[in-house]
């Protein structure tokens, strides 16, 4: 054979660094991308979108440092409610820490824990009892062969029947009542038969027992039966949606809660709390043939209206709709009172004024002034279409922030202190000289009047004041999801993953390109790292730029000087941000993996999360733990992770973590598999 | 460089229930080497076995006396151009190469350096920065020719390099494979299926057909076994019959086939060579005018068939 002489001349230096050849796979997506129209205009409109917004109000908004909750929001109380139309049968305990809502009947074996609240319209059968640490609302009958304990407030439009006993904080010791019907009704036939000509004609629903014209009684009046026979002893709260009829003597040490009808025809010692939602007198009404000493609190939500005593230290007057719990025994003339004659006017022009302590633990609507003279605490919604004034103080204190609000339509004056844990909300005058406090937001238009109150100035300085206690600006505490969880930033971040991943695998098969890569010193874990780094590149100049430039921005600005705190968040930012960028990427590349057309692969990484999303929603309502199939809501909870945060309940931090690996060790794993397979026929 | 650089024994490979490589036994020594075959003979999974990227079913072959299946370290020391086009039109051949030197850990001022260098040898320096897009098929081939030796390896593979091109292009291609091994001292296999095109490159050759070598050694040696089966002429005159009285005295001339317009012939012949030198005198002898002659066997499919007896 002819050989012709061989003079190879390899490179003098070393042979490149076999360590860093998938870099140049990186560089070369990266560069590829950079080029794409559709890769650079997603990300120039998504930065647009979703950062210049939350660059401005980190620059422009005060604030004293990066906390977590501008990074992913303000915790949430994530105890969903659960809502079934169906029958329960539990065999075990109940925990509830949000709300169960139940059409259907509950029969239940084992205890009722949690500090949530459980609705029944049809009621509930418990063999074993049940132990309410929340709210038990029942609208239909509750049969309790077990024993009732707890803290909570039991109430509803339902009866309690059964064997069971109610023992706890709440209610009466638990070996007075084996049944509170049977024995209200046994009371009441054990008067009929041993009084039969004191018993009150019941059968207009209306009490025949004498009482003065004004329907009161002077205090210290004796009842005007003699002392019963059976006791109604209650050392703790006791409430119904019901009728209840009795007869007896009802003694209570706790509140003692009625929205039906009741008929007293013994006397009544302790507090008593009658509240009706409905307003009207026939279903609210407070039929008082005997005594209500009133020791504690009286708590006035219906109509008050009877021929009874009332008698106590305190004082109640009026024909109006009171609504409200009246404290302070030693106040000669707690409430002072005038709301109209009409009944259903709960919007009368007429004034209300406190010259002692009152408390409302319900709305406040009045058209007319109020005048505070003592104490005015408010923890509904008060909306006052007339003026505030008096040299009292009013605090309004809501149970769960911003849901609350006072409206004042009329001015607002104020000496004394005024306490806004809700918010505060009119088109009023704030007047006075009196400090407004609390960690509430004040909105609407507020004009001092000059000319009377040469202190607005001091009042404007202190509304300040106010706002700056809050742990966060208005700003911040209307993203009540953080820059982080910013579900647009999610959606534009699928949305160019899906690009960016649907031609890196698929383009190289359909033009055999793996030749050109394995047929070098390229090895398969080389070829998935260079496109994996490659893509998390070109998709960090948009998942990584967004909440970390944020973060940076709000330090740059804070006026605060606890920067380590800052940081911590901003590490904590970036970690999230890292996770956010090659989170969707391994997926991305599986399925760019299955087709070689990069179109196909677009579309279907996009409706793969998306399927995956509406699947768990739609599972979800049956069983929480679908949520984990959401990819979105993965990536949700592994931020709650990172930053401290609860999840929701059924939900552990081991299950997130456990699915987020499977989610990226999975997809890899097929795509290793695949692009031996399908490459080149190795 | 003592011993063949690539050494194959029973190799086979098999697609499913098609056979790819079937007892494939060779020996090829340093120097210029041509695969030559009919399309589906087996050329592209002998270079593909070669360069690892698929794995022989039975068998074993060594490159530089490694296994090359699973041999990262071995892929350093050949450059392989494969036979279809993965060019980005996007790219220039500067973009290519720089890459391609990547895939090999190359990078910095090195590796720019190596570019243009390759970019000269292949001719392409003055198209380096033109997009890919708007090259013909030849400078398309010699940018996939520079991409294969841009890491300077020692053994070039290239499936093949001039198939789609037109003549001038062929030539170009031709002369730089001569010139990689001669100036550069590369070894090269090249592939193809024209044996006259392989012939300009190179003398040594191993024939393969249906997935065997079914001829290896100087391709002079092959073109004596050729010819020493008859060869089919076909010859087309007005005075056909004239012709044929004189081919008959013709001591190697086998048979003549008249078709039936009897305008034109099928002459077998034993020494192909000799007739076509005896031919023209033959012509100018009777004074005819012919409109054709040409061999029928003057493609590889028949000199295959010749090799293998069928």
């Amino acid at each position: 054979m002819g050989i012709n002489p061989i003079e190879y001349k390899p490179w003098k230096k070393k042979r490149g660094d076999h360590k860093k050849r998938f870099l140049s796979i990186s560089s070369n997506v990266f560069r590829t991308n950079l080029k794409s129209k559709a890769v650079l205009g997603i990300i120039i409109i998504g930065l647009l979108l979703t950062l210049v917004i939350p660059l401005l109000g980190a620059v422009l908004t005060p604030h004293e440092k990066l906390t977590k909750d501008m990074a992913v929001g303000v915790e949430e109380d994530r105890e969903d409610d659960l809502e079934t139309f169906g029958n329960f049968y539990i065999n075990g305990d109940m925990n509830i820490e949000g709300s169960l809502s139940l059409q259907g009947m509950l029969t239940l074996d084992g205890n009722v824990f949690g500090t949530g609240m459980y609705t029944s319209a049809n009621g509930i059968t418990s063999e074993t009892g049940l132990n309410v640490s929340g709210a038990l609302d029942i609208n239909g009958t509750a049969f309790l062969d077990g024993e009732l304990t707890g803290t909570g407030t039991i109430y509803g439009f339902g009866f309690i029947e059964g064997k069971g006993n109610l023992s706890g904080d709440w209610s009466g010791e638990a070996t007075v009542f084996d049944n509170i019907t049977e024995d209200i009704q046994r009371i009441r036939d054990d008067r009929e038969m041993d009084n039969p000509d004191s018993s009150p004609d019941q059968k207009d629903g209306q009490t025949t027992n004498p009482v003065d014209d004004d329907g009161t009684v002077p205090p210290g009046s004796p009842p005007p039966y003699p002392p019963p026979e059976y006791r109604m002893n209650l050392t703790g709260d006791l409430g119904t949606e019901g009728d209840l009829l009795v007869d007896g003597e009802i003694s209570i040490n706790g509140s003692f809660y009625v929205n039906g009808y009741l008929s007293l025809r013994g006397s009544v010692e302790g507090t008593i709390f009658f509240d009706n939602h409905n307003m009207l007198a026939q279903y609210g009404e407070l039929t008082m043939a005997g005594s209500v000493m009133v020791d504690g609190e009286a708590g006035l939500m219906g109509m008050l209206q009877g021929e009874g005593i009332i008698i106590g230290t305190g004082f109640l007057n009026g024909t109006g709709n009171v609504s409200g719990s009246l404290s302070q025994e030693d106040i000669t003339n707690i409430i002072s009172m005038d709301c109209g004659d009409d009944d259903d006017d709960t919007s009368s022009e007429d004034s209300l004024f406190v010259e002692g302590s009152l408390t409302i633990e319900g709305d406040v609507l009045c058209a007319g002034d109020i005048g505070i003279d003592g104490s005015l605490y408010i923890d509904g919604v008060c909306v006052i279409m007339g003026n505030v004034t008096g040299s009292g103080s009013l605090e309004y204190k809501s149970t769960e922030m911003f849901h609350g609000e006072v409206y004042v339509m009329g001015a607002f004056d104020t000496n004394g202190t005024v306490v806004v844990d809700g918010s505060l909300n009119g088109a009023g005058m704030i007047m006075g000289t009196g400090n407004i406090n609390g960690t509430g937001m004040v909105h609407g238009y507020f004009e001092p009047d000059e000319e009377t109150y040469k202190e607005d100035e001091e009042i404007k300085t202190r509304l300040l004041e106010m706002e700056s206690e809050n742990e966060m600006s208005s700003y911040y505490s209307s993203q009540t999801s953080g820059f982080l969880r910013n579900e647009l930033v999610v959606i534009f971040t699928l949305l160019l993953a899906s690009i960016i991943c649907a031609d890196l695998i698929s383009k190289d098969i359909s033009n055999n390109s793996f030749v050109l890569y394995f047929s070098r010193s390229i090895t398969t874990r080389d070829y998935i790292s260079g496109k994996f780094i490659g893509a998390a590149v070109t998709l960090g100049l948009y998942t990584f730029i967004v909440p970390v430039v944020v973060a940076l921005a709000i330090i740059g600005t804070q006026t605060g000087s606890d920067y380590s705190t800052s940081f911590v968040v901003l590490g904590l930012t970036v970690a999230g941000a890292l996770i956010t960028t090659v989170y969707f990427i391994p997926f991305g590349l599986m399925i760019s993996s299955f087709t070689k057309r990069p179109s196909y692969a677009g579309v279907g990484i996009f409706m793969s999360f998306f399927v995956l999303i509406i699947i768990s929603e739609i599972f979800r309502m049956f069983d929480k733990r679908w949520m984990l199939a959401n990819p979105a809501s993965i990536l949700d909870f592994t931020y709650q992770l990172l930053f401290d945060r609860a999840l929701p309940s059924q939900i552990t931090g081991s299950m997130v973590a456990g699915i987020l690996l499977t989610f990226l060790a999975i997809p890899l794993a097929i795509l290793y598999i695949n692009i031996h397979r399908k490459g080149v026929g190795r | 460089m003592n011993g063949p650089i690539i050494w194959a024994r029973d190799l086979s490979r098999w697609y499913g229930e098609v056979i790819g490589l079937n007892q494939f036994n060779v020996d090829i020594e340093p120097g210029i080497t041509g695969i030559v075959g009919p399309n589906g003979s087996g050329k592209s999974t002998f270079f593909k076995t070669l360069t690892g990227l698929i794995r022989p079913s039975v068998g074993q072959i060594r490159m530089f006396g490694q296994d090359p299946w699973n041999n990262t370290a071995l892929m350093r020391d050949f450059g392989f151009c494969p036979d279809f086009d993965n060019l980005s039109n996007e790219q220039t051949p500067r973009d290519f190469l720089t890459f391609v030197g990547g895939l090999h850990g190359k990078g910095g001022e090195e590796l720019a350096k190596r570019v243009d260098e390759v970019l000269d040898i292949v001719g392409m320096g003055d198209a380096a920065d033109r997009k890919i897009g708007g090259f013909s098929k030849g400078m398309r081939q010699r940018t996939k020719i520079a991409g294969a030796m841009v890491h300077n390896p020692k053994l070039l593979l290239l499936d093949e390099p001039l198939s789609g091109t037109d003549p001038l292009g062929r030539r170009e291609i031709i002369d730089l494979v001569k010139k990689l091994h001669r100036q550069h001292g590369h070894n090269i296999i090249v592939s193809s299926h024209v044996l006259h095109e392989v012939e300009r490159l190179t003398h040594q050759v191993v024939v393969i057909y249906k997935g065997r070598a079914v001829a290896v050694g100087d391709i002079s040696d092959i073109r004596g076994m050729i010819d020493k089966h008859p060869h089919n002429i076909i010859v087309e005159s007005k005075e056909m019959e004239e012709l044929a009285k004189r081919f008959v005295e013709m001591p190697f001339v086998v048979s003549i086939q008249f078709n039936p317009d009897r305008r034109s012939a099928i002459v077998q012949v034993q020494q192909p060579d000799e007739f076509f030198n005896a031919f023209p005198s033959l012509v100018e002898e009777l004074g005819c005018e012919v409109d054709k002659v040409y061999s029928l066997d003057d493609n590889l499919e028949s000199v295959f068939r010749y090799l293998v007896g069928w």
